[in-house]
C-alpha cells in the first residue's frame, strides 16, 4: 500500500472476508463511500475545522450512535490521534465550555440523534458563534456522512451474523 | 411569499436555504469540477451550490449518490426508493419524501403504498415485500440504530438475496446523510 492510501475503513470496522466479498458486488460504492470518509475526516482542505476536531467529534457521534464496530474503530483512532484534552473529552462525550467548540457540540449531538429537532435557529446559533458558512457546510457533512457510516456499518454486522 | 411546508406530500416543492449558496461566478477551480456531477443529473440547485461550500465531499457524495440509487442490477429501483422513504419518514424531511414518494410511484406503480406511509408514517401497515423493506429502512434510522437480526430475516423470507439486502443498506443508510443536510441546511416551500 502506497504511504498516505488507507485501507477500506469499513472492510476494517467489519473484518469479516465473506463481507468484504459481498461489498465487491458494487465496487464503486466501497470506492465514493471510502473517498467520501477522507473528505470529511482528513480532507485536503480542512478549513475552520482540524482533523483533530473532526476525529473527536467523530468519536462522539459513534457513541451517540452506537453501532458496536463504528464505536470500537472511533475510540482507537481517536485515542491514537486526538491529543488535545478538550477535544478527548468531547469525544468521550462530556460538554464543551468554550463557546464555539459547545456551539460545534450541540449541533453535532442534535443532528446525530434526532435531525428533525434543527432548523433556521441552530443555523442561526452556529453563525452566531463565530462559525463561517463554509465551515457550516462541513460540519454538517461530516454528521450526515458518519450517520450513513454507522448505518452502512450496522446492517453489514447483521449480515455477519452478529446478534440482535 | 412561499410557505414551508411540514406535511408529507408528493408535490414538487422548492427548498430555501438557512446558508448562502456559493455564486457560481465566484466558484473556485475545487468547487467547479465537484459541480460537473449533481445529485440526479439534474440542473444545478440551491442544495448543491450550498453544498459547493464542501467541494470535496460533494464531488464524492454526488455520484455515490446516484450509484446508490441508479446503480444497475442487484435490488429494485421502486424498493431503493421505499428504503430512502423509510429513512425519510424516521427523520421527518419532508422534501426528501416529496421527491422518493414520486419516484416510488414511478418504479413502483403503488400510489397505496405511499398513501398508507403518509397516513401512519413509520407505523405504515404494508404488504410482506414492501413491509420488510419500509420497516427494515425505518429500523435502520433510528438513532441508534435498531435493526436486528430478525429484520434481516424478514427480509431474506420476502425474497431478497444477500446482494439485494445491501442495496437496501445503502438506500436506507443514504437518506440517514441527505435528510441530515436537506432538513438542517434549509427548508422545503411550496412553489409559487
Amino acid at each position: 500500500m502506497m504511504e498516505g492510501q488507507l485501507a477500506d475503513v469499513i472492510d476494517e470496522m467489519i473484518a469479516d472476508p465473506a463481507i468484504a466479498r459481498l461489498r465487491r458486488a458494487r465496487e464503486d460504492v466501497v470506492q465514493l463511500t471510502q473517498r467520501c470518509y477522507e473528505a470529511v475526516l482528513t480532507p485536503k482542505e480542512p478549513g475552520g475545522l482540524s482533523a483533530e476536531e473532526r476525529m473527536a467529534l467523530a468519536c462522539r457521534m459513534a457513541r451517540l450512535t452506537g453501532v458496536p464496530a463504528a464505536v470500537a474503530f472511533y475510540d482507537a483512532h481517536a485515542r491514537a490521534t486526538v491529543q488535545n484534552q478538550t477535544l478527548r473529552d468531547v469525544a468521550a462525550g462530556s460538554p464543551a465550555h468554550d463557546p464555539r467548540l459547545a456551539a460545534i457540540v450541540a449541533h453535532v449531538d442534535r443532528v446525530t440523534t434526532n435531525p428533525h429537532a434543527s432548523g433556521r435557529a441552530e443555523i442561526a446559533a452556529l453563525v452566531a458563534a463565530g462559525i463561517a458558512e463554509r465551515d457550516i457546510v462541513a460540519l454538517s457533512e461530516l454528521i450526515a456522512f458518519l450517520s450513513y457510516q454507522f448505518r452502512v456499518v450496522r446492517g453489514l454486522e447483521l449480515l455477519r451474523g452478529d446478534a440482535a | 411569499m412561499s410557505k414551508v411546508v411540514h406535511d408529507f406530500t408528493v408535490e414538487v416543492l422548492d427548498w430555501s436555504p438557512f446558508v448562502t449558496p456559493i455564486d457560481l461566478a465566484q466558484a473556485s477551480p475545487e468547487q467547479r469540477t465537484a459541480l460537473k456531477i449533481t445529485p440526479s443529473n439534474t440542473k444545478i440547485s440551491a442544495y448543491v451550490l450550498v453544498l459547493a461550500h464542501d467541494p470535496e465531499s460533494l464531488e464524492s457524495r454526488s455520484p455515490l449518490f446516484n450509484i446508490i440509487m441508479m446503480g444497475k442490477g442487484g435490488l429494485s429501483r421502486g424498493d431503493r426508493e421505499l428504503g430512502a422513504m423509510g429513512a425519510s419518514a424516521v427523520n421527518g424531511c419532508v422534501y426528501c419524501m416529496s421527491v422518493h414518494a414520486r419516484n416510488f410511484n414511478t418504479f413502483g406503480k403503488r400510489p397505496d403504498v405511499v398513501q398508507e406511509i403518509f397516513a401512519h408514517g413509520t407505523k405504515a401497515t404494508l404488504d410482506e415485500h414492501h413491509g420488510a423493506i419500509f420497516d427494515f429502512a425505518a429500523r435502520l434510522s433510528e438513532n441508534p440504530p435498531a435493526v436486528g437480526a430478525a429484520d434481516i430475516g424478514r427480509l431474506r423470507n420476502a425474497g431478497l438475496n444477500e446482494e439485494e439486502i445491501v442495496d437496501l443498506i445503502h438506500s436506507a443508510a443514504l437518506f440517514g446523510w441527505a435528510n441530515r443536510l436537506m432538513h438542517t441546511l434549509g427548508e422545503p416551500v411550496r412553489k409559487g
